[in-house]
């Protein structure tokens, strides 16, 4: 059993308040989803939540300790993010960046073992890109790129991973085909994602930001209402619950 | 591309040889008649392992010329190098490198102030002062970056600046403060030269350069972890703020001490670290020692040049890395356009 939650988390950098006052609580073992218009805060959270900026004021708790006390490296086995678009100047091959998963497991100066060299074989199947590990990562697509990250966070061997909307610029087949990935997962997920169906399509949980706060949690049928989406989106939409939950958006909110 | 040589560790292995080879072949390049075989005899006589039949003349020539020369020039080659591939790789830009980012041209006006002052002389004194005006330098080269927006061309733009800023200074300093002899001296400390070499520069050289080498590989695997910038770094257990901090420190103290005995040389830094990866790619554990003794190789060669080429005359050694390396920069620049 893995707990992530922040108590009372504010982020205000230069005195701009950005994330306000979030208490929530992430499901063991869940695929959770974190939405909100642009700018609502959701990267600044995924980076507050994955210790790499701390908050004004507040916890970040994991297991019930606060991420505060804890050691980079130690946090770094139990807890991987996948940024948005992460760039690189050098050239990496594919089997370089997910062998970068392994860094937190062995001392700076050791060379990587055999065993290393099977968690990243095994990574990179799990996220699909096994035949790709020798490729170059500049030569790869967009999803090629986010599989490749995604890869190299299993090899951290996470209990929980934090991806920050890893399905922009992808087209709608490898949307769906990465958001099942993720959903296979046995870790703890929490996906910033900007598509509200398929929130809805594949999330166990979502928390709905705006302004910096948490306006709505629970499971999305329960949270996506037509209400909740005019307010927070300033969009009319219908909410059909016939088949799972699918969204209709009508227009901009009058 | 270039094309993955098999084994790179087994051309790790081979290369030492190819160091050893490269000194004391250097050695017998120049005007006076001198074979391996004799560079080895007055090795060995020094060691008391053997003896040697050459006129004291040509021993000074090896052993008090000619060695300590050499051996400076690749460990200033190895120690560039170095700090080539740090910076690259934790600035995240192809294009850094001390000379190019203003950090040598720090170190070379902080070394003369020292000798025009008259505060301290010899290797120490002098390294002391680079290394205060190393770190000036890169400080205001980040600062000036960081103020600007932090991206690749701000940062080498930063550079530029702090390297027209400081070699100004240094020109300043010895113009109005230095008597003839010294301001023939700028041109040492603007174009770097090996000509002075001694055996203390060789000593104190060596110890910095190879235990910031020894220092930089313990710490391999955080530098491959900042190959997707520092928030990747630290979230992959690196603690960025102190490592980039250490590991910085260690450079601008390199390039001063190497600046302090050799002045200036320019593009060893920039050029080699790409050359080393093109051969064992990019995990640190053997681009480092790689692109050590690749720096060495290239610097002894080219220094060996340098002194010999416009016979009787000396070319500095650093318009020789530059005639080699503004080539070599072109192409990292084209390749570095994405």
């Amino acid at each position: 059993m893995t707990t992530l939650e922040t108590e009372r988390v504010c982020w205000a950098p230069r005195g701009r308040l950005v994330v306000d006052d979030v208490s929530l609580q992430v499901e063991d073992g869940a695929t959770v989803g974190l939405l909100g218009p642009n700018g609502s805060g959701k990267s600044s959270l995924i980076r507050i939540l994955a210790g790499l900026r701390p908050p004004s004021s507040g916890d970040v708790l994991l297991d019930g300790s606060p991420l505060a006390g804890m050691s980079r490296r130690r946090l770094a086995r139990r807890l991987a993010v996948v940024e948005q678009e992460p760039a690189t100047s050098q050239d990496l091959r594919v089997r370089d960046v997910v062998a970068l998963g392994r860094v937190p497991h062995r001392p700076a100066w050791a060379p990587d073992s055999a065993q290393d060299r099977a968690v990243v074989e095994e990574a990179a199947a799990h996220a699909g890109i096994a035949d790709r590990l020798d490729q170059r990562f500049s030569t790869l697509s967009g999803g090629e790129r986010q599989r490749t990250q995604i890869a190299r966070a299993l090899a951290q061997e996470p209990e929980i991973l934090l991806l920050d909307e890893p399905t922009n610029h992808l087209d709608v087949r490898h949307q769906l085909a990465l958001l099942a990935l993720v959903r296979r997962m046995p870790m703890t997920c929490l996906v910033a994602l900007h598509d509200l169906n398929l929130a809805a399509a594949y999330c166990d949980q979502v928390f709905v930001l705006s302004h910096g706060r948490v306006v709505a949690g629970g499971a999305p049928a329960e949270v996506l209402t037509e209400s909740l989406i005019a307010e927070v989106y300033g969009v009319r939409a219908r909410v059909h619950h016939d088949d799972g939950v699918v969204i209709r958006f009508l227009g901009p909110v009058s | 591309m270039p094309v993955r040589l098999p084994r790179p560790a087994l051309m790790l292995a081979g290369a030492p040889l190819l160091v050893l080879v490269s000194v004391a072949g250097a050695i017998t390049v120049g005007p006076s008649d001198l074979s391996i075989a004799d560079v080895y005899g007055v090795v060995a006589d020094r060691a008391g392992l053997g003896s040697t039949d050459l006129t004291l003349l040509q021993q000074s020539i090896v052993w008090d010329l000619r060695l300590p020369r050499t051996l400076l020039a690749g460990i200033c080659g190895a120690g560039l190098a170095i700090c080539g591939v740090i910076l690259q790789s934790l600035l995240r830009n192809p294009l850094a490198d001390p000379f190019v980012l203003g950090i040598s041209s720090g170190a070379s006006t902080g070394a003369v102030s020292i000798v025009v002052l008259g505060i301290g002389s010899g290797a120490i004194g002098l390294s002391t002062g680079a290394f205060a005006g190393a770190l000036a330098s890169f400080g205001l080269v980040l600062l000036l970056a960081s103020l600007a927006g932090g991206t690749t061309d701000r940062l080498v733009l930063a550079g530029i600046a702090a390297t027209q800023l400081f070699s100004a200074l240094t020109s300043f300093i010895v113009f109005t403060a230095a008597d003839a002899e010294q301001t023939r001296g700028v041109l040492f400390w603007l174009l770097g030269s090996l000509s002075s070499a001694s055996w203390t520069d060789v000593l104190v050289c060596a110890v910095v350069v190879l235990g910031g080498l020894v220092c930089c590989i313990a710490g391999a695997g955080w530098l491959d972890a900042f190959a997707f910038g520092n928030d990747a770094a630290a979230s992959l257990g690196v603690d960025v703020v102190r490592i980039r901090a250490v590991l910085l420190v260690l450079t601008a103290l390199m390039t001063a001490v190497i600046v302090a005995t050799s002045g200036a040389i320019g593009f060893v830094g920039l050029v080699l670290p790409h050359l080393a990866r093109a051969l064992v790619g990019v995990g640190h554990r053997l681009l480092l020692p790689a692109t050590a003794l690749l720096g060495a190789i290239f610097l002894i060669w080219v220094d060996t040049a340098a002194r010999t080429m416009i016979d009787p005359e000396e070319l500095p050694v650093g318009v020789a890395t530059a005639l080699v390396g503004v080539p070599a920069f072109a192409l990292v620049l084209m390749r570095a356009r994405r």
